[in-house]
This record gives structure tokens, C-alpha cells and sequence, in this order.
């Protein structure tokens, strides 16, 4: 047990994980091709609600052993680990044996898709070129995303949102929203 | 006898200008703040400290109390427009609120969550004023064993959330507390998920999580049916607004709240977050329709603005008789006024009687003017459900991250937030329910370091060795069962 725990306290912190992904990926793929398809979504979320269980569990055996009065710090976490992994199997099997509905139709998830790219790209663009003109453009691309089809409406609305922002955050709440790494060093 | 005539005098001396001026500010800025994600009650309150130190303490007071009111209210405005709380304790008001908005029922939303406030701080204060002593002390008896149990009550309310979805529910509300124990541990120190990342030692923070799950969730869940050009404006029809009527066949529903709201308040550590929780779950419970609970009912919302608002009184009782501050922002309040060299506690009373006593008074009067002024300020607020959304979609998203941002001025609570929306979409899609996940997060550091206090102190037995703790342990296990039962004989039935 010894040669566990430290297993997971070192290299097991990043195998550990990258298992559970893999097992939710593959169970993904392996169910997509097989009579369940219908039931994909639902049977890999249950799967990775169930591996995330397995894996918090396992983790726990990483934890520094210290206890006062016989109780410690991985006592509760593994109630809780153990629970999620009972109630993700039962769903599980209720997904195998299609007692549950099948998944819902699938919408536009190329526009759900494109919005959270393009949530990601402001977030790296926070970093490099700050807040004020990345929200500004986020705000015009994403409403042009969304089908807004007038301009200078967005433009405007885009405006009065960094203005907003500067004022009551910037200025009123002295909020340090970032100016970016690329304006910081240019204008140094 | 004494008590009404100083609070006649404290209440006399607050009808002036300067008075109402100052509290009509308080109660102005309070609103705004709870409104804003990402600055909390107690933040906004610490904001304005500095500006009261030039002051009077009864000035000072009044403005800070009046703020601290309309703040607990303001997180609603949000969280019934755009599914975005202000404030962790408005989550619940965005369950039914945000639904009726949808529904073209914003105005009614709003006015039902601003009526039910304003009764619930009343109910609170008047609480406070009567019985301060006796709640005070009985919540003095409450040990780890007891928060607990407490805890566990809580918990037993995500029977109720389920409808036809119990283990659905409880995967959500399992995920919840597994989550809340990512973090340093409070009682050992030992750090637990955390991969070594510093950020991840204090545990995920609330308010991105929250704004992840519940507004940004919501977004995506509409955007991927999107359909806007088809779908009519919910508010381009002239918004209603309720009726004297309306409010009056409510008035069960916000009494209820207001008297579990103050009650619950009166806990330190519990807080008005579980009391809206537990206020729902009731009023959900004694309703004809429960089915229609998270739909959009308007007793929904008079249950977790009514608890929420009566919290405040609520907070105040062990601050103003013991020195213990019930809430974040109690404590601020607490430490506003040592700054005016006013020790709160049972000496407050005997030395400083009219300091008392003008807070009694200008937190009744604060919910009169927060009257006045919610009443005036949400025909602004209705214009929000009038924007289209096309526009209104990507001011959430970007009023979703600013308020991420603005808790610790860190890119990653910007992260956290974005991670638990993508979390709370997929999770929305396959018909998990949100809220028991919510309830997890708020509950689990709670129930967690009480249970193991209470074994520390009194062995593996110790939550059923305490009276108080039993009690709360089996009206938990009832209200646990009692819906399953239920649930179980309507099927038998059809």
C-alpha cells in the first residue's frame, strides 16, 4: 500500500488522470459503433461521471498521511468518490439496457462550438493585447456569430460595453482588468 | 416598554434630509452592488467603509446597514433577468425568476422578488428586535454535531429537487461535494486534487463557478437551439406588473420564508445561501403543484428573496449580542463599527443603547426606501429582457467574465468560470439538473469540517449523541423519504 500511495503522489497525478480519459474516450468511440449509439452521449457523460469517481478515489491514496483522532483528510473525499462511482454505474447500466430516453436531437453545436473557441481565443487575447480591446471585439464578433446582422449597432454596443467596464471596474472599483503583455511592452 | 420608545427616538431622529439622504445612498449602492457579479454584499460593504470614517458612528451605521440590506436584494435583479446571481444566496431566486422572465413574466418576477424582500427584512428585524437574546443564545448551544446535522437538512432538499430524476439529482449533488473538498484541507492542511497547481489551494471560488454553471450554462444550451430570428421578444409585450392581489395570496409563502430565513441567519457560518436552499425546499413541499417549482413560479421566488432578505436580521442577532458576526458582511459591519470604538456584544447594549437602537430603526426604514427605490429601478430593469438576443448573449458572456475576474483579479477564476459553464452545458443536456450541484458546493466544506470536528471531539458517534443533532438528522431523513413515498405511490396510483 505503501508503494501505492507514493505511486500516486508522483507519476500517478498525471497517469491516473490520462487513464480515465482514455477509458472515457475509448468507451466513446466503441459505443458510437455499437446498438447503443442512440445512447452515446448519455453512456459516455455516465462513464466519465463514474471514472471521475475511480479517479478522485485512487488520488486519495496520494494525500499526506496525517490524522488527528483517527480522522483524516481523505475520509470524506472517499465517501463522496465512492457514492458518484454507485450512482454513475446505476446510471450506466440503465443507459446499457435502454431503460433511460435516448439523447436529446442535436442542435447547433457548430455554433456552440464556435463560441467557445472564440470565449478561448478572448482569453488568450486578455493576455497579450488586454482587456479593453479584446472584450470590445468579442463582444462585435460574437454578436455577428449570433446572426446580428446591423453594424453600427454592434459596434456601438461593443463601445459602450470597454466603456462601461472602464468606468465602474477600472475606475469606480479599481478592479486591475490587464492591459496586456503586447501594449504593456510597446507602451512601456 | 423602553425598547419601543428608544426605537421611536432612534426612528424620529432618522426623519431628516441628511438621514434619508444617507440611506437612500446606502440602499442606492447596495442594489448596484449585490447586482454586479463578482462584487459580494460584504465586498461592496468593505468598498464603503472608507467613506464613513469621516462620519458620525449612528450616520455611519445607517449607511452601512441600509447597503447591507439592499445589497442581499440587489443579487435578484440579475439572477431573474439574465440567470446570472448577483450575490451566491440569489442562486435559488434564479430557478423560478429566470423562467418566468423567459416567459415574458419579468415584471412580475422582479416585483414578487422586491416584495418578498422587503417583507422578509421586516420579519427579520423585527425578530431581531424582539427575541435577540433567547436566538442568541440557543445558537450558542449548537455544536460541530449539530452544524452537521444541519448540513444534512440541507442536503435532504435535492429530494425534492428531483422530480422524476432522484439519482440524477443526487450524481449532481455528489459531484457538488466531491468537488468542494478540491482544496487545502481546513482542519489538517493537507492539500488534496489540487496536481500542485497554487491556484487550485483554496478550492474552486463560488461566484465564477456559479456564473459558469447557471448563466453561462444557460447561453449555451440557447444558443445550441438557435432559433432567434423565429422567437418573439419575451418582453416586447407591455411588462406586467403585479397587483396588490398578487402579493396578498403570497403572503404565506414570503411569512415562511422570512421566519426560516432569520432563523437560519441566526447560525454563523450558515448564512442566507441554505436558508433559500431550505426556504425553497419547504415552500416546494406544502405547494399543490411542486411540479411546477423551477418552471417558473412566483412562490419560488417570494421563498428565496423572502429567506434571503430575512437572513440579514437574521446575522445581525449574534453580531449585536455576542460579538460573533452570522455572516461576511456582518462581520465587515462589525468591523466598521470598532473603527467608530464600538465593541458589539451584550455591552453594546448597556453603554451605547442608541447606537442599537438607530440600527433597529434605519434597517426598518431601509426596507421602506429599498421599497420605493427597487419599485422605481426595476422598470430599468425589465429593458434587459427586452434586448435581443443576439445582443444581450454576448454582454452575458462578457459580463459573466469581467464578474469572474473582478472576485480575485485572476485569469484563472475567468477559467474556472468558463470550465463550469462548458461542465453545467453538457451536464443541462443530459437532463442533470443543476441546483442539487449548486447545493453540493455550498454545502459540502459545512457538513465536511463539522463532521469531523464533531469525531475529533466526541468519537464516531458523535452526531447521534447530541439531542439537537438527532432531532435535525431525523426531520432530515423525513424530508428525504416523505417525497420518495410519495413519489412512489403516485406511480403505484397510475
Amino acid at each position: 500500500m505503501e508503494s501505492f500511495s507514493s505511486w500516486v503522489a508522483g507519476p500517478g497525478q498525471t497517469i491516473l488522470p490520462l487513464a480515465a480519459a482514455y477509458i472515457v474516450a475509448v468507451v466513446w468511440i466503441f459505443v458510437l459503433r455499437g446498438p447503443v449509439k442512440q445512447f452515446a452521449g448519455r453512456i459516455t457523460l455516465d462513464t466519465g461521471l463514474a471514472a471521475t469517481g475511480f479517479l478522485a478515489f485512487a488520488l486519495t491514496y496520494g494525500f499526506p498521511r496525517m490524522s488527528f483522532k483517527g480522522v483524516d483528510a481523505a475520509l470524506v473525499p472517499r465517501v463522496w468518490a465512492s457514492l458518484l462511482v454507485a450512482l454513475a454505474v446505476a446510471r450506466l447500466i440503465c443507459g446499457l439496457a435502454r431503460k433511460d430516453s435516448p439523447d436529446p436531437a442535436t442542435g447547433r453545436l457548430d455554433k456552440v462550438s464556435l463560441l467557445m473557441a472564440l470565449l478561448a481565443l478572448k482569453f488568450v487575447g486578455i493576455t497579450w493585447v488586454g482587456y479593453f480591446i479584446s472584450a470590445g471585439l468579442f463582444v462585435f464578433i460574437c454578436g455577428l456569430l449570433l446572426g446580428y446582422k446591423n453594424l453600427l449597432s454592434l459596434a456601438l454596443v461593443a463601445g459602450g460595453w470597454v466603456a462601461f467596464s472602464y468606468f465602474i471596474f477600472y475606475r469606480l472599483l479599481a478592479v486591475p482588468l490587464p492591459t496586456g503583455l503586447l501594449l504593456t511592452a510597446i507602451f512601456r | 416598554m423602553q425598547d419601543l420608545i428608544g426605537l421611536l427616538k432612534a426612528a424620529g431622529s432618522l426623519m431628516s434630509l441628511q438621514p434619508l439622504f444617507v440611506l437612500s445612498m446606502g440602499t442606492v449602492l447596495g442594489i448596484l452592488a449585490g447586482a454586479m457579479p463578482g462584487v459580494s454584499p460584504s465586498m461592496g460593504v468593505a468598498l464603503m467603509v472608507p467613506f464613513t470614517y469621516a462620519m458620525n458612528p449612528s450616520m455611519a451605521l445607517v449607511f452601512l446597514s441600509a447597503m447591507y440590506l439592499a445589497a442581499n436584494y440587489g443579487g435578484s435583479i440579475t439572477a431573474v433577468t439574465i440567470n446570472t446571481p448577483g450575490t451566491p444566496s440569489a442562486v435559488v431566486t434564479a430557478f423560478d425568476g429566470y423562467p418566468m422572465a423567459k416567459k415574458g413574466r419579468a415584471g412580475e418576477a422582479l416585483g414578487v422578488s422586491l416584495v418578498a424582500s422587503v417583507v422578509g427584512g421586516v420579519v427579520g428585524i423585527i425578530v431581531l428586535i424582539l427575541f435577540s437574546g433567547p436566538l442568541a443564545r440557543l445558537a450558542l448551544k449548537f455544536w460541530p454535531a449539530e452544524y452537521f446535522s444541519l448540513a444534512v437538512l440541507g442536503l435532504s432538499t435535492i429530494a425534492s429537487m428531483g422530480g422524476q430524476n432522484a439519482m440524477k439529482c443526487a450524481i449532481s449533488a455528489v459531484l457538488g461535494l466531491l468537488i468542494c473538498t478540491i482544496g487545502m484541507d481546513s482542519i489538517l492542511g493537507v492539500s488534496r486534487f489540487t496536481f500542485g497547481n497554487v491556484n487550485l489551494f483554496d478550492g474552486f471560488e463560488f461566484i465564477p463557478m456559479l456564473i459558469g454553471l447557471l448563466a453561462l450554462s444557460e447561453v449555451f444550451t440557447e444558443v445550441e437551439k438557435f432559433n432567434f430570428a423565429a422567437e418573439s421578444v419575451a418582453g416586447s409585450a407591455k411588462a406586467k406588473w403585479p397587483s396588490l392581489g398578487y402579493y396578498w395570496k403570497l403572503r404565506m409563502s414570503m411569512l415562511r420564508a422570512s421566519l426560516i430565513g432569520t432563523i437560519v441567519g441566526i447560525f454563523p457560518g450558515a448564512g442566507a445561501t441554505i436558508a433559500t436552499f431550505i426556504s425553497y425546499d419547504v415552500e416546494k413541499r406544502v405547494s399543490r403543484t411542486p411540479e411546477e417549482f423551477g418552471e417558473g413560479m412566483p412562490e419560488g421566488v417570494a421563498a428565496a428573496e423572502g429567506a434571503n432578505s430575512a437572513s440579514v436580521g437574521g446575522a445581525l442577532v449574534p453580531m449585536l449580542t455576542l460579538g460573533i458576526p452570522g455572516s461576511a458582511t456582518a462581520a465587515v459591519l462589525m468591523g466598521a463599527l470598532m473603527i467608530h470604538n464600538l465593541q458589539p456584544g451584550p455591552e453594546l447594549f448597556v453603554k451605547s443603547p442608541e447606537i442599537v437602537y438607530t440600527l433597529f430603526a434605519s434597517l426598518l426604514i431601509a426596507n421602506i426606501v429599498l421599497l420605493i427605490l427597487g419599485l422605481a429601478g426595476s422598470r430599468l430593469w425589465i429593458n434587459v429582457t427586452r434586448v435581443r438576443k443576439e445582443i444581450l448573449f454576448p454582454l452575458i458572456f462578457a459580463f459573466a467574465m469581467i464578474g469572474s475576474y473582478a472576485v480575485n483579479s485572476s485569469m484563472w477564476d475567468v477559467m474556472v468560470c468558463l470550465g463550469f459553464g462548458i461542465l453545467g452545458y453538457i451536464l443541462k443536456r443530459y437532463g442533470y439538473p443543476l441546483p442539487p450541484l449548486v447545493l453540493g458546493v455550498v454545502l459540502g466544506e459545512m457538513a465536511e469540517v463539522n463532521l469531523r470536528r464533531a469525531v475529533m471531539m466526541a468519537g464516531p458517534t458523535a452526531i447521534f449523541q447530541r439531542p439537537g443533532s438527532v432531532a435535525l438528522l431525523v426531520i432530515a431523513a423525513l424530508s428525504f423519504a416523505i417525497p420518495m413515498l410519495q413519489a412512489r405511490k403516485a406511480k403505484q396510483r397510475a
